[in-house]
């Protein structure tokens, strides 16, 4: 049953072994090697494609008249619906005894249905900007901000829509220095989700952050003044 | 140490990784040649403008477009082949992984939406992945492309059977 291996023999039967395993080892990393670098230089270099398609760059200003915003007193427990405001606001007016919460709300259509530029259903987004216009910034330097992507009616802002469920948001913070400057905002994570989707409409809340409870801002969108109006820039491929 | 190397070259097929990578270097030389430098992921974030686009004239012409498609299906393929040191078999399943890869990322640029929502969020944070996004977004299905990609992977089979055949007379 047993047979003794002397100390030369278990050399002998050992180090092929070894060398075996070492082999296969480094043969087993240099074919992932392979493999990563290989997926990796598809990505990197485009794929040896034909040329990359051009970007297109769309503007489209916001459907004023479906903007708004929402107040909630928390003491009333009453809504304010306020459809195509001059000022949207959105935070905690302090100055207000109800403490009034404002929740503020952006609509712009991607279908040119009010005469603005369209974006293909399947256009692929690149990046997407949003740029404000803030003309007020009060009770705190630093305003904590939720962006929601969100679906409201645009016949008009429903009670329902100031706790909806977000589609997908981000957050941002607002400085009491942007105040009577255009902000410009990155919402391409947003815009892409809008576009999968395959929303008419890309629609957006604006939300005091739930870890602040201070801070209030206002977004001008005046009806007939475009250098300031909310202005959604898209770089699609089409 | 040196016969350990001795014996892992004689596992691996140096023939086909050279003609893999000689191959590679050709299909290198038109990213830095033929495309200008802010169409390629790795020449714009390269720290050294390593670009000869402008400065030599467009050398590959029409097929360049092309022809990257063509190159990386072949070359890895016999990279891959050249360390795995396989059978019949074993050539077929690299052959069809390395087809099935080139195809599926030049399908997803024609499903641009759909394939650039699978892209995980956190790949923006990567170096190089942090391209996939973009590459799907930016990149054009080309048909062409799709048929140098099955073209490249039929000259990398016949080379493959070409070198396993003259490894077996070696071997005789």
């Amino acid at each position: 049953m047993f047979r003794f291996v002397d100390h030369h023999e278990k050399e002998r039967i050992i180090k092929p072994i070894k060398a075996d395993k070492i082999h296969k080892i480094l043969r087993y990393i240099c074919i992932s090697w392979v493999i990563v670098f290989g997926v990796i230089s598809i990505i990197g270099s485009g794929g040896g494609g034909s040329d990359p398609q051009p970007v297109i760059v769309a503007g489209i200003f916001s459907d004023q008249p479906t903007d708004g915003d929402i107040a909630f007193d928390p003491v009333l427990q009453s809504f304010t619906i306020t459809n195509g405001p001059e000022t949207l606001f959105f935070g905690i007016d302090d100055l207000d005894p109800n403490l009034l919460e404002y929740r503020a709300f952006l609509d712009f259509p991607l279908d040119g249905s009010t005469g603005g530029e369209v974006i293909p259903a399947n256009a692929g987004i690149v990046s997407a900007t949003l740029e404000v216009f803030i003309n007020e910034v009060s009770f705190a330097p630093i305003v904590p901000t939720l962006v929601d992507l969100v679906s409201y009616p645009i016949t008009g802002l429903q009670v329902e829509d100031f706790d909806s469920f977000p589609l997908l948001s981000q957050s941002l913070n607002f400085f009491a220095s942007d105040l009577g400057t255009i902000v410009s905002i990155d919402i391409t994570p947003l815009m892409r989700e809008a576009q999968r989707l395959g929303f008419a409409d890309f629609q957006l809340r604006f939300v005091l952050d739930f870890v602040t409870n201070v801070g209030f801002v206002g977004i001008e969108d005046l009806p007939s003044v475009s250098i300031t109006a909310p202005l959604l820039t898209v770089n699609y491929v089409f | 140490m040196k016969k350990n190397l001795q014996a892992f070259g004689s596992l691996i097929n140096i023939r086909q990784i050279l003609i893999g990578l000689g191959v590679l270097l050709l299909g290198t030389l038109i990213y830095l040649i033929d495309r200008a430098s802010d169409q390629t992921y790795f020449i714009y974030k390269s720290s050294v403008n390593i670009s000869l686009h402008n400065i030599l004239p467009n050398f590959f012409g029409s097929i360049g477009n092309s022809l990257p498609s063509f190159v990386h299906v072949f070359s890895f393929i016999l990279i891959t082949t050249g360390l795995f040191r396989c059978q019949k078999r074993g050539y077929i399943i690299i052959c069809s992984f390395w087809f099935l890869t080139d195809i599926i990322f030049e399908l997803g640029q024609k499903f641009k939406l759909l394939s650039s929502t699978m892209v995980p969020d956190w790949f923006s944070e990567i170096p190089f992945l942090e391209n996939s996004k973009n590459y799907f977004l930016s990149g054009t299905f080309d048909l062409n492309d799709l048929i140098a990609i099955a073209l490249g992977t039929i000259l990398a089979c016949f080379v493959l059977s070409i070198t396993m055949k003259r490894r077996e007379l070696l071997n005789r």
